[in-house]
């Protein structure tokens, strides 16, 4: 309340000046009328009442006082303190402009990450009604009565049961996730589709940004087609008109009219996948794009089910209900028979409980790194703080013998802290907001991260902002103010300029450089480790030639089945007479693609029961095109003999027949018998940065969705040639995606590359500021001493000493700090070791590199002040002094 | 008798009290305080007004200009509902600082 008021008051004084001003000398005025007029009443000439009445007021005097009662603000400062603030820090602009921006870029980044793991952890989607009503409900298995730590998700037909139950839920849902090929026009693309109930979007509240949402007329049996599409698909392929609806949507290869679109930033609820969901369809449409679909039979944790819960229902009621439900519901043949069914608020559930531990993992490694750099931007504006503080110790001790209060100092301190501190906090506002702008514009295999544009910057993150900036400057600026008003004033002023080298007491400022030393260490390490970890990944050998080799997904949903063959036939063979390609050849899964089928397999004779085993699907001249040596045999022809035939990798050859050779044996995959033509030197079928795993190659079927590898001479246009190719033998083969062998490591790559390339730049950033911090003790540390240089200087002591002297502390200080930071860094690192690739954190190149490199970087730091001695003319320096 | 000035620490106590009756201009409180005390008490001008301002800028007084019997303008100070907590506080700080001093004066 009276914060309030003397806000109001100032701001009053400053914006109303002239108003205010009048005012005062109106009222001052009223009482020099009344008291000349009393004082003539008592006798006194009317001009010499006049006169007296002034003389009592003293009315200049009076004003001045008013003035200074009325512009005081926020810890009594008034704008004569702010004014004084400003024109301080305006003198030391160096210092001070590094100070406010390190302090920028430590608040920028700890808001973003604030906001980025937030979003990601802790908030509901937009626009969701009541959010925390709303629930994710799994099943949870115990195995010897501990929680197995599985979240999985329900068959819709446990879900149907548990829909029965009418006194826990008021709406409940059940959705899944899958790819599929949308095109409108030339456009195609391969996107993340949504199945919901009709009930979905009304139970969240979803309200959409044009037409309607999915509701319970559109998912019905046999009802018609409908999809609703993401505002950025709108904005993307529909130039963000209105005229969208009623247009139709193919989604693979079927055709959907879009009735809908959601809210801006809307991607669903759950924020585990690479994609978010561009389409969502009925639930009861399923068929329509795949009349044998199983999505209503099976069951896993990408099946999810939300529920709202009825008022007065609490979440542990609820779990005990449906617990007790399971059992009933439970297949006895399943053999995951769930034990209990656990609830998560939808803040929680958007990320599946079982996943939230490993993510979180990264997210800490963020928040670390960006704590890290907040604190060494605090150390660096403490540091300046402190050295402004030191350098004006003459002025203090003047100011204290004169009689003004350590309060009024200590308060004309804080008040330049605070301004820094406003200013930096403002800035890195900016920055962040900026941040988010670029997050959000970040190449398409950054999609993880589209998440980013989403959370906008909030009132309250500007606040938490604001609060980081203001709370650091404040404490940073507090102790100097402390310790520079504490002081003895004839001390300080004898004192203050000269003191003598010897002094092996370490002041303040060396105790912040040795703590900055120590964050840059720790920061440089985590980076190193990260960057080292990356280039393991990137040396690893995918088993194969990575160059020169094009990726073209090919989607054949608008051809019939029994002409795919052919089509692909046509494709391979009308591809390798073109100039400039090499050879040409498909699969199922682009190489190192991930995410391949499990068939039943098994020896013939050998195995009674019969195993899932990874498969990739690939055609003729798969290994010679994408330069996969085969170590034993040869691998697969156009000859139809070959499609009985299997390819196995090394690991699975030395598995089955460690003591004979494989080729000629027999094994059965889905109860197809198939021969062994050949042996690849691969570890698995998928990914070479995954663990070895014993896996089988089969000739390619006559699925939808394939990969076309071509090896070419050039990239150069072949993109094009080969989308020409493809439309003049069917321009009903969708291509929803061409890219280089490159690029397609890279974006497997992806999350790695962000964590060490943010890394890598923050602890760029953390060395950048020690350095700066260096500087700024040593040059002012010069500074106070001029008059013992130029001293020394004349007594004839040699320059270079004096430099070997200041470089040998500097190295002390700073080896301290490396020492202390090695440390801690690997206690740190030992945290995150597991998302380490081949790299432990005791890493003795990385540290013993980063402390070369952070003592180099100190040493350089302090040498640059040292031309200060080295230009001392000592006759001069004593006399100006 | 000599007129003294205004013990230190009182004086925002007396405004209180005085605008606490009637909402009063600044000479009018200036008289009404050395009318009351016979004159014992003088309050000039460069303690009251800045008082006045500090108090208003806390939110304690409020002020309006009015018109006054003799047809001047004159800017009318009054407590505001913090105020009059403030005086209560003010008032019952008072009462034991002089029953302390009259339990010592006693005892002597």
């Amino acid at each position: 309340m009276k914060l309030l008021s003397r806000c109001r008051s100032a701001l009053n004084w400053l914006f109303r000046r002239r108003k205010q001003e009048a005012d005062l000398a109106e009222e001052l005025q009223t009482f020099i009328d009344f008291s000349a007029a009393d004082k003539e009443r008592a006798g006194l000439s009317a001009p010499e009442a006049r006169r007296q009445a002034r003389l009592d007021l003293g009315i200049e005097g009076v004003k001045e006082q008013v003035r200074e009662v009325r512009s005081e603000f926020l810890f009594g400062s008034s704008w004569q303190d702010i004014r004084y603030g400003c024109r301080m820090l305006v003198k030391n602009r160096g210092f001070a402009i590094t100070a406010v921006l390190t302090l920028a870029i430590g608040v920028a980044s700890a808001t973003t990450v604030f906001t980025f793991v937030r979003a990601m952890l802790f908030q509901p989607p937009v626009g969701v009604v009541e959010p925390d009503r709303v629930f994710g409900t799994y099943m949870r298995l115990k195995v010897f009565d501990k929680d197995y730590g599985d979240y999985r998700g329900f068959a819709y037909p446990q879900f149907e049961a548990l829909r029965q139950v009418q006194d826990v839920y008021s709406t409940m849902v059940w959705y899944a996730r899958r790819m599929a090929v949308i095109s409108i026009g030339d456009y195609a693309d391969s996107v993340s589709l949504e199945y919901v109930m009709g009930d979905h979007f009304a139970m969240l509240g979803t309200v959409p940004t044009l037409g309607r949402a999915i509701d319970s007329r559109d998912d019905v049996v046999g009802g018609p087609p409908v999809a609703m599409i993401s505002y950025e698909l709108w904005q993307s392929q529909f130039g963000g008109t209105a005229d969208v609806l009623g247009r139709a949507l193919s989604i693979d290869g079927q055709n959907f009219p879009i009735i809908g679109v959601a809210p801006k930033s809307y991607v669903g609820v759950d924020l585990d996948w690479v994609q978010f969901p561009q389409v969502w369809i009925p639930l009861r449409n399923a068929p329509i794009l795949n009349p044998t679909s199983t999505i209503l039979k099976t069951r896993g944790a990408w099946m999810r089910v939300l529920g709202r819960l009825k008022p007065g229902v609490s979440q542990a009621a609820a779990e005990a209900r449906l617990t007790q439900l399971i059992s009933v519901v439970n297949d006895p043949t399943d053999k995951y028979h769930p034990d209990f069914v656990a609830l998560a608020p939808l803040s929680h559930a958007r990320i599946n409980p079982r996943m939230r531990g490993d993510m979180s993992g990264f997210f800490a490694v963020l928040m670390t790194v960006s704590v890290l750099i907040l604190l060494a931007a605090c150390f660096n504006v403490g540091s300046f703080l402190i050295g402004q503080a030191a350098t004006r110790k003459h002025e203090m001790a003047v100011r204290l013998a004169l009689g003004a209060s350590r309060r009024r100092l200590i308060r004309q301190l804080l008040t330049e802290a605070t301004i820094l501190g406003f200013t930096a906090t403002s800035i890195g506002f900016l920055f962040s907001v900026l941040l988010a702008r670029i997050a959000a514009n970040l190449p398409p295999f950054f999609s993880g991260f589209q998440l980013y544009s989403g959370p906008s910057i909030e009132p309250d993150v500007l606040v938490f902002a604001l609060g980081l900036g203001l709370i650091t400057t404040f404490v940073f600026g507090f102790i100097p103010a402390v310790l520079v008003s504490g002081r003895d004033p004839w001390l300080g002023m004898k004192n203050s300029r000269g003191g003598s080298w010897g002094g092996s007491r370490v002041s303040p400022r060396q105790c912040v450089l040795v703590l900055q030393v120590t964050l840059a260490v720790v920061l440089a390490v985590t980076g190193a480790l990260y960057s080292k970890s990356l280039y393991h990944l990137t040396q690893l050998n995918p088993g194969f030639t990575a160059d020169r080799l094009l990726l073209a997904d090919v989607n054949e949903v608008k051809i019939p089945t029994d002409q795919r063959e052919a089509f692909d036939r046509a494709l391979l063979s009308q591809l390798r007479t073109l100039p400039g390609v090499v050879s040409a050849t498909i699969s199922a899964f682009p190489p190192t693609g991930g995410g391949l089928p499990r068939l039943q397999f098994r020896i013939p004779g050998v195995d009674q029961e019969s195993y899932f085993m990874a498969v990739e699907l690939v055609g003729p001249m798969y290994f010679e095109t994408t330069g996969t040596p085969v170590s034993v045999g040869r691998e697969f022809t156009d000859t139809p003999s070959d499609q009985a035939s299997v390819i196995i990798n090394e690991l699975l050859a030395r598995k089955l027949w460690p003591n004979s050779s494989p080729i000629g044996k027999t094994v059965e995959t889905n109860g197809m018998l198939r021969q062994v033509i050949g042996v690849v030197p691969l570890p698995n079928c998928w990914d070479h940065l995954s663990e070895p795993d014993p896996c089988v190659f089969i000739p390619l079927d006559t699925r939808t969705t394939k990969t076309m590898e071509i090896k070419v001479t050039t990239y150069n246009g072949m993109a094009e040639t080969f989308r020409h190719a493809v439309r003049e033998l069917n321009p009903n083969v969708l291509i929803p995606q061409i890219r280089t062998i490159e690029d397609h490591l890279y974006e497997r790559l992806s999350v790695q590359i962000i964590a060490s390339s943010a890394t890598g730049v923050l602890a760029a950033l953390g060395v950048v500021l020690s350095a700066i911090g260096c500087y700024a003790v040593f040059s002012s540390m010069m500074k106070e001493r001029t008059k013992d240089i130029a001293l020394r200087l004349a007594l004839g002591a040699p320059a270079s000493r004096l430099i070997g002297h200041i470089v040998m502390r500097s190295v002390i200080l700073c080896g301290t700090g490396v020492a202390t930071g090695t440390a801690l860094a690997v206690l740190i690192a030992t945290q995150f070791e597991e998302q380490l690739f081949q790299v432990r954190p005791a890493d003795l190149t990385v540290l013993t590199g980063t402390a070369v490199l952070i003592i180099a970087v100190a040493v350089a730091a302090t040498v640059v002040p040292c031309r200060i001695i080295a230009r001392t003319d000592p006759a001069s320096a004593l006399k100006t002094l | 008798m000599d007129r003294i000035d205004v013990p230190q620490g009182t004086l925002e106590l007396l405004i209180l009290t005085i605008l606490h009756r009637t909402p009063l201009h600044g000479y009018g409180i200036a008289q009404l305080l050395s009318e009351r005390t016979e004159s014992l008490f003088q309050v000039n001008a460069g303690s009251l007004f800045p008082a006045l301002h500090r108090l208003e800028r806390d939110g304690i007084l409020a002020a309006d200009w009015r018109t006054t019997d003799s047809n001047r303008r004159a800017k009318y100070y009054r407590l505001t509902a913090a105020g009059k907590k403030q005086l209560a506080r003010e008032t019952e700080r008072w009462r034991r600082i002089t029953a302390a001093i009259a339990s010592v004066q006693e005892a002597i």
